[in-house]
């Protein structure tokens, strides 16, 4: 501790005013403020502040974010390491570029996206592929709205859009079969493609096909599907974690689960050969980790609380619709990215209703 | 009763029961401008005052309001820069309390008599009324309310805990419960709050003293901002249904309550209050009385308190922050105590926390049951843009989207500000306090409301020098009109 203190206080004055370091002060100030508490002081009523930062706030969802990842680990083996670095440093740079050039803090939202981002993409993905979304989502999902907080879309989903549509057919052919642990057997297992792993179906392309996976699988992982979405247990683990610790809004995950049982439930007991049953649409492919992870991201989604009901439940019954009318398998990610264009709308009406509330009462009173 | 909103942090530095009674000093200091008013001496420079009399007033409409002298001794008068009286230094010769004036009996008094005495006795400043959103009008006719509210709940941390002051004054507060009803409308009510702990031991208290009429006991969630005037009458609406739009509410705190009792039924004017000096910075965390005009200094070095604190006059939400020169005013009832430190925390967003307390239920004294032990000047983390999380309209006891005034506010849209109800904001400090992006959001809707009030008058100004114009070219016409015929 002494010693990190030493070398940051030494090193502070060349990124400090006049120093020669002086336009990497983001950089200095990210590491500074990484391992020391920030030092500023209140400067206005309230002194005295709650704990909680944003650090904190990002740091929970990263913990959260464990089980999912551990679970792709077991299954998917040490390559799931590689796409987390390759997303983390790529995604990084255009970070650092950008604050550096705006003379501006590196900001915690970069570690959440930056490790969102590899757990929805297919385990057999080129990593060149993975560093080519992860710098747009960043470049183009975050940072040219002028960075966290600022963005419309929540970047990991922008950067696995770009991938979706700039390389269709890497991106639907990329599963893999789980390895089931035997990971550590396999060494030359790291740099392994698509080309050198088995291939296999995800749930929802087998349910076109109408064969379903069952549910113990589901909520297991043993089955083809993206990095971190394939074990039900274990997002479920961590977003009961982030819903407990108020992270994660349960507004938003409780009208989008309710909506996409219903959604699927009516449409399935009305053509059963189209729409899937609603258990399975629950647990299959991406829903359960986007509607944890992605749509409860407060930046992308509204800021009212009463349009993050409207919002979980436009994203459920999207998804439905999506994948069962249309030509893609899995509709998550369309469906939480139409949510992010639809939630400065939802605000906008529930801003409406709550002026027309203030007008009333001032009229009471 | 049930509130929207609001929340109460545990945090370390609870004063204890115990009241330590502060000498009187040799110099007693009262300063003119308080709560927002400004008073004038009512005495001579170099005067020989009595405890009790009317050193400084105010005018109010139906009347004046009034500052007692503390104790007796000789005034001398403090100016400014521009010769003005800011304040009065009194030099105490006498340190008894002052002398009963005119005494009164519950239900015999007439209603103008009392408010007379109240005021004189420098207690009407400290009734709030839902007719102006301050102290009523003076005079009977511009309004009597249709309920009163005896506040006992006094949340934010740390103010003058309700129990404690009970213990040593709970006769003047029974007296000052039973004169309340004569200030009442006809029909009228009043209202006393208590938490749901409290509410029984209270119930039995004002049973047993034979009063007027019995106040209606109102159980309150124990959340700050509920002790707030404007969201204490909102609940109470929303509790009693038959509360007409038009109706006047009044609220008054306990230690008001106190003061009247010893005003009307002992003739003694407001010469003292009951501090609760707390915080995590509070080396004895406690409760004093101090006679008004003592310098707070004295009272830190009462309760052992050295120099390396913040000292905030309130609580911990609204306070602010004071120097040593300052002295106890008839308004005061809570010092808290922040420690100032720079000390820098190695990584410290992944401590497990067992001395820091949140919001949001992420630290380890969620399960210890721990206050917050590390609150202090610190910002506790760094500035950053607004997430959107939704903690500040979770916490917003008056309904507000806070998150949304502060976009609007960040794109300058001061007209979408206005028609968003910042007017509701009652700068209560809890979207600030919990904001993880530690936005000053109650800085920046104070500003907001400055520059729309500015803009206001601005304009309001412009129109009637347009309509003035607009007159006086009319006029001008007219005359030609009638000088060619």
């Amino acid at each position: 501790m002494k010693l990190i203190k030493n070398i940051l206080e030494s090193c502070r004055p060349l990124f400090e005013p006049g120093g020669r370091l002086r336009p990497l002060w983001p950089i200095f100030e990210a590491a500074d403020n990484f391992f020391f508490s920030h030092r500023e002081q209140t400067r206005h009523a309230p002194y005295g502040r709650d704990p909680i930062d944003v650090k904190r706030y990002m740091s929970l969802v990263i913990v959260a974010l464990m089980p999912a990842f551990l679970a792709a680990l077991y299954f998917f083996g040490p390559r799931v390491l590689l796409l987390v670095l390759v997303s983390y440093v790529a995604g990084g740079i255009v970070e650092v570029a950008f604050s550096v050039v705006r003379k501006e803090e590196i900001n915690e939202g970069f570690l959440v996206t930056g490790f969102i981002f590899p757990l929805v993409l297919p385990p057999g993905l080129p990593l060149w592929m993975v560093a080519a979304g992860s710098i747009f989502g960043v470049l183009v999902g975050k940072e040219i709205f002028g960075g966290t907080g600022r963005n419309l879309f929540n970047a990991a989903l922008v950067g696995r859009c770009f991938l979706a549509f700039a390389y269709p057919a890497r991106m639907t052919s990329a599963w893999v079969a789980p390895r089931l642990g035997h990971w550590l057997e396999m060494p030359g297992s790291l740099a392994a493609t698509a080309a050198d792993a088995t291939t296999m179906a995800t749930p929802l392309g087998l349910a076109k096909s109408g064969e379903l996976t069952s549910h113990w699988n589901l909520l297991v992982g043993n089955i083809g599907g993206c990095v971190g979405e394939t074990s039900g247990f274990a997002i479920l683990a961590g977003g009961l974690l982030l819903v407990a610790v108020g992270v994660a809004n349960w507004r938003t995950i409780t009208g989008g689960i309710v909506a996409l049982l219903a959604t699927a439930g009516i449409l399935h007991a009305a053509m059963p050969d189209a729409v899937s049953p609603p258990l399975f649409q629950l647990l299959a492919g991406g829903w359960l980790f986007g509607i944890m992870f992605m749509a409860t991201d407060p930046v992308s989604g509204p800021v009212t609380l009463a349009g993050k009901w409207t919002y979980g439940i436009l994203i459920g019954v999207l998804t439905v619709l999506i994948r069962s009318f249309s030509g893609f398998v899995e509709g998550t990610m369309f469906a939480i990215l139409f949510g992010n264009i639809c939630a400065p709308l939802i605000d906008e009406a529930v801003i409406r209703l709550k002026r027309r509330r203030y007008a009333r009462q001032r009229r009471v009173a | 009763m049930k509130m929207t909103g609001g929340y109460l942090p545990k945090i370390a530095g609870q004063p204890s029961g115990k009241v330590r009674t502060v000498d009187v000093p040799a110099r007693l200091v009262i300063a003119l401008h308080q709560d927002g008013l400004v008073f004038h001496p009512a005495v001579p420079d170099g005067a020989r005052v009595q405890a009790g009399q009317i050193i400084a007033d105010q005018e109010h409409p139906g009347g004046k309001l009034a500052l007692p002298a503390p104790a007796g001794g000789t005034l001398k008068f403090e100016e400014d820069a521009k010769g003005l009286p800011v304040r009065l230094i009194l030099t105490v010769s006498d340190h008894t309390p002052p002398q009963p004036a005119k005494r009164f009996t519950p239900g015999k008094a007439k209603p103008d008599e009392l408010r007379k005495a109240l005021a004189a006795g420098g207690i009407w400043q400290r009734l709030w009324s839902s007719s102006n959103g301050g102290p009523p009008p003076l005079d009977p006719a511009d309004g009597t309310p249709g309920r009163i509210v005896v506040n006992t709940v006094l949340s934010e941390p740390f103010r003058t805990d309700s129990a404690t002051l009970l213990q040593e004054n709970r006769e003047a507060f029974l007296a000052g419960l039973a004169f309340l009803p004569s200030l009442l409308a006809d029909g009228g009510r009043l209202h006393l709050t208590a938490t749901k702990a409290q509410a029984d031991a209270l119930g039995k208290m004002v049973a047993s003293a034979s009063l007027p009429q019995a106040p209606v006991i109102e159980t309150v969630p124990l959340r700050y901002p509920i002790e707030h005037p404007q969201v204490l009458c909102d609940a109470l609406r929303r509790a009693c249904g038959d509360i007409q739009p038009g109706d006047i509410l009044w609220v008054l705190d306990s230690q008001t309550v106190v003061a009247i009792g010893t005003c009307l039924q002992d003739g003694i004017a407001l010469h003292s209050r009951l501090l609760a000096i707390g915080g995590p910075g509070a080396t004895q965390p406690m409760h004093v009385r101090a006679r008004i005009g003592t310098p707070l200094n004295s009272l830190l070095d009462a309760t052992g308190t050295d120099g390396s604190r913040l000292v905030l006059r309130g609580g911990l939400f609204r306070g602010e922050p004071v120097s040593d020169s300052c002295t106890v005013e008839a308004h005061d009832d809570a010092l808290f105590l922040l420690p100032r430190t720079d000390a820098r925390e190695f990584l410290g967003f992944v401590s497990p926390g067992f001395d820091r307390r949140s919001i949001l239920p992420c630290f380890a004294s969620e399960l210890t049951g721990a206050a917050d032990r590390h609150v202090s000047v610190s910002l506790r983390g760094e500035r950053r843009p607004c997430i959107a999380c939704g903690l500040c309209e979770s916490v917003c006891p008056v309904d507000l989207m806070p998150q949304v005034l502060h976009r609007y506010l960040y794109s300058d849209a001061i007209d979408n500000v206005e028609a968003t109800g910042i007017d509701r904001c009652i700068d209560c400090g809890l979207c600030t306090y919990v904001c993880p992006s530690k936005i000053d959001l109650t800085h920046q809707f104070k500003t907001a409301r400055e520059r729309i009030r500015a803009e206001h008058a601005e304009a309001a100004a412009t129109e009637a020098a347009h309509r003035h114009r607009e007159e006086a070219r009319q006029k001008e016409r007219a005359k030609q009109k009638d000088a060619k015929r």
